[in-house]
């Protein structure tokens, strides 16, 4: 039997690969209204409870409103990276389909790439909405530069936890993945100040707040804004960076363990 | 290619999302700057203002002119003026308020310039340095051009030997019995006090009272607002407690120049108020600060005046006295009182008790609005609590209106205060005796020289630093108290040469006591050095083991800011960061003082190698 003569995939080849991968992938959410919904609601629910109605008892109309858009932008825009990551990848690694994938002639960094695309498609809807409520309901007013620096940074920020899902994702199986996640993403998103201002934290706690990429990306949307604690903004995003390096290693290690295993 | 559109069709809209969301008024803030260019007022001070919103102090008036002659408002009709020869000025549709009053105010220093440059144009002063007064009255008579505040005081206030008001470090005339009432109050008259002002405390001497200052009893109180009335003088009583407040209303006060949270006010109280026609200055923002309220920083961080204050002044609201162990509701207490006597009929007046703590002159007026706002009056009545309220209760001349004959003391708001009171912080320009006056964010910023080096000395040869005009000695005497200190060079120092040496003992009879060495940097405390390149202070320092401070003056703060730092009988090189320092405009600093603490008396300091890094 003669082997299939190897060429490497012409660019254009790996363009139309990512795209039909992306839409299936996309389809594929889209159709899963169980995730979408909630997905989409949860953070302007919490948003409008918290953000809004705590907003019209305080007596600096649109301040609080401003600050816990950034840090809800944030909160909702790492669910689906998490859980997209973290869940999806557990799934897929338990049914087959990752192995599936692996020994297609598809370059496994299309499946990749087409999740991350998928969680930014969902952190942008979030974000988005989020925006609209907050500039609509709560009075919310800032620069053209701050609207968009924030939308690029809680974007971009969701890296960090597309590499935190993998690794979960490669860790554990797909019954236990969404039991971890939101063990990690709840606690999380309250230590870091996500629900509840930072500042009304005592100082050990927010000392502690450190530990976690959430707290750098609040920091990092707030500072926009001017209502970061001030820290300067790129030791927040060295964090951020650093935790995407460090996830994406051991995720890197945790992938060998599977190929071996399978 | 398909894909390839989509995506951009995507981005396009969320571009135009991000395009169609809120942005601050940007547009109407560059709008305003253009307008304040091109405001200016004719020198001979005769002008007509058009297009403007008009308060005169009881009535709005829409699309309203406001004519104004050598310093004074004048009626539209008035004979003598034809269009003509009137200089007409386009007021560019700003709402147009009397000049503010603060009915409660102790001035001093640079308290007048500064009140008038957040448009507070008459301060009532509730107790000063009799000098002081005599020399800032005269102006008030003024009909041209000045650049401070009018001012009406009580100027020495009546109290007992050791009652609250002599713990200032100057010696005032004190009354203990009723019969010494009539010449008290004839001396105060004829030292050209406007009104009298009555300290009065009667739970003072009482076991439940924490107060360590005595009060006179009622019947000198009594007396005293007797003797006002039959010298036609104005009675107002500061208490702080509800029995004072009925005490006073009782004997007959004209007002009372607090509010008090201690608890509710009684029934009885309010309609003896009400039947007597007695006036209430609450005070609310010194009783914000009292309840630490974190009113300054609010201002600061969120306000109209937010990134244009002065350092000093931001230092100064930025501390709240915060007393411990109030109740929780001490605040909403003082908030109640207030809005009950309102509901009731009594007249609220605007008056801060500034410059003490948490307060300062001007600003804290404005605050006082939103605070009286919030105990429930509505916006045009708080505005005439600082207009209109002050004019009809204290003898101060046509003041807190704008009808025909008033001074033309006046503010030009850009946002309309009916809507919310808090928009007479939105300052356009402040006008006093007819003249457009500098607001606080047209003053230029007084920075100070820049030394050429950090160094200050490392006294090898004399006391003469490098950096810096003189070490002198500094303590509480100068207030009265008995602290002192000496300074002398000594051999031995840190290192085996000179050394600055500082003895003294840090004394009880000024309640802030202080004694060290002071290092001054230029001659005048006006004008200081700007440090603002260092990083840091640097010294070694050897002395009585305990707690020393380290003291930073500033030009126009009477209240240095200060650092702690420990001093043991082994030489150490101590380095405090300037950055930890709160409230301290690096750009301007007078001098620096090295004072030693309450715990360390008698002391000895040994200072050396003194820099700035």
């Amino acid at each position: 039997m003669s082997a299939l003569p190897l060429t490497p995939l012409t660019l254009q080849q790996r363009w139309s690969i990512f795209v039909v991968e992306a839409q299936t992938e996309l389809l594929k959410t889209f159709r899963t209204p169980a995730f979408v919904i909630p997905s989409l609601l949860f953070p302007i629910m919490f948003y409008v409870f918290f953000g809004l109605l705590f907003n019209s008892a305080g007596s600096q109309a649109g301040n609080a409103a401003k600050y816990l858009m950034a840090t809800y932008a944030v909160f909702g825009a790492i669910g689906p990276a998490l859980f997209s990551f973290g869940v999806d990848v557990a799934t897929d690694k338990d049914k087959g389909i990752l192995s599936l994938k692996l020994v297609s002639p598809m370059p496994l960094s299309s499946y990749f790439a087409a999740r991350i695309l998928v969680a930014m498609i969902f952190a942008l809807m979030i974000i988005m909405s989020l925006f609209a409520v907050g500039a609509i309901f709560g009075d919310v007013t800032m620069t053209r530069v701050q609207w968009g620096a924030t939308l690029i940074a809680v974007l971009f920020g969701t890296l960090p936890f597309c590499a935190i899902g993998l690794f979960i994702g490669l860790s554990v199986s797909g019954k236990a993945a969404p039991a971890i996640v939101n063990l990690i993403y709840l606690p999380m998103a309250f230590l870091s100040g996500l629900w509840v201002p930072i500042h009304l934290f005592s100082s050990s706690m927010e000392t502690l707040a450190n530990v976690f990429p959430a707290y750098h990306l609040a920091q990092l949307a707030l500072g926009i804004q001017g209502n970061s604690v001030g820290t300067a903004w790129y030791l927040h995003a060295a964090a951020l960076l650093g935790y995407t390096i460090i996830f994406l290693a051991l995720s890197a290690r945790q992938f060998k363990r599977i190929d071996n295993r399978r | 290619m398909r894909t390839f559109i989509a995506v951009l069709s995507c981005l396009a809209v969320i571009a135009l999302f991000v395009v169609l969301l809120p942005t601050p008024d940007d547009a109407s803030q560059q709008q305003t700057t253009q307008k304040t260019t091109s405001f200016s007022l004719p020198e001979n001070g005769r002008y007509r203002l058009t297009n403007i919103t008009l308060f005169d102090g009881t009535q709005w008036q829409e699309n309203a002119t406001l004519l104004v002659e050598a310093g004074r408002i004048v009626a539209p009709d008035a004979g003598q003026t034809t269009s003509d020869t009137v200089l007409d000025i386009d007021g560019q549709g700003g709402i147009v308020i009397p000049g503010l009053i603060d009915a409660h105010t102790h001035s001093w220093g640079n308290a007048l310039d500064q009140a008038l440059s957040f448009g507070v144009t008459t301060s009532l002063d509730m107790f000063t340095d009799l000098s002081f007064f005599v020399s800032k009255k005269p102006q008030r008579n003024n009909d041209t051009p000045v650049s401070e505040g009018d001012l009406f005081s009580s100027g020495i206030l009546v109290t007992s030997p050791g009652g609250h008001g002599t713990e200032y470090g100057f010696t005032i005339p004190t009354i203990s019995i009723p019969d010494e009432a009539e010449t008290f109050v004839a001396n105060r008259l004829s030292e050209g006090a406007d009104y009298i002002k009555i300290v009065y405390d009667a739970t003072a001497g009482l076991p439940t009272s924490r107060s360590r200052y005595t009060s006179i009893d009622y019947a000198t109180l009594s007396a005293v607002v007797q003797a006002a009335h039959d010298q036609q003088a104005l009675a107002v009583v500061h208490v702080m407690d509800s029995t004072s407040a009925e005490d006073a209303v009782k004997a007959g006060a004209d007002g009372l120049v607090h509010t008090f949270a201690n608890g509710p006010a009684s029934d009885a109280l309010i309609a003896a108020m009400k039947a007597q026609d007695v006036f209430v200055v609450p005070t609310l923002s010194i009783l914000a600060s009292v309840a630490g309220e974190g009113r300054g920083r609010a201002m600061i961080d969120n306000s109209p005046f937010s990134g244009r204050l002065p350092g000093a002044i931001e230092s100064a609201i930025d501390n709240d006295i915060n007393v411990r162990g109030l109740p929780d509701d001490y605040f909403l207490t003082a908030l109640n009182n207030t809005r009950r006597m309102h509901e009731a009929g009594i007249t609220i007046l605007a008056g801060t008790d500034a410059p003490n703590q948490g307060t300062a002159h001007g600003i804290s007026l404005h605050d006082e609005l939103a605070l009286l706002a919030e105990s429930g009056l509505s916006p045009a009545e708080a505005l005439q609590a600082a207009t209109y309220g002050p004019f009809s209760r204290f003898d101060i001349g046509e003041r807190g209106h704008l009808k025909p004959g008033a001074k033309a003391d006046f503010i030009v708001l850009d946002k309309d205060p009916r809507k919310d009171i808090r928009h007479t912080q939105t300052i356009r320009h402040i006008v006093k005796n007819g003249a457009k006056v500098p607001a606080y964010f047209e003053r230029t910023k007084n920075i100070g020289s820049t030394p050429d080096t950090g160094e200050i000395s490392n006294f090898d040869i004399d006391l003469t630093p490098i950096t810096g005009k003189r070490f002198v000695t500094s303590s509480d005497n100068i207030m009265g108290g008995n602290s002192s200190a000496t300074l002398q060079r000594i051999e031995n120092g840190c290192n085996g040469n000179g050394a600055l040496s500082v003895k003294g003992e840090v004394g009880n009879q000024f309640p802030f006591p202080w004694a060290g060495a002071l290092l001054m940097f230029t001659e005048s405390l006006d004008n200081g050095y700007n440090l603002s390149q260092f990083k840091r202070i640097v010294f070694d320092a050897r002395g009585t083991e305990g707690t020393f401070r380290l003291m930073v003056m500033m030009p126009g703060n009477p209240r240095p800011q200060e650092r702690n730092f420990a001093v043991s009988a082994k030489c150490e090189r101590i380095s405090i960061e300037l950055a930890d320092f709160t409230g301290v405009d690096w750009t301007n600093i007078t001098g620096i003082g090295w004072m030693a603490g309450a715990t360390t008396t008698p002391f000895t300091l040994e200072l050396d190698n003194i820099a700035f890094e």
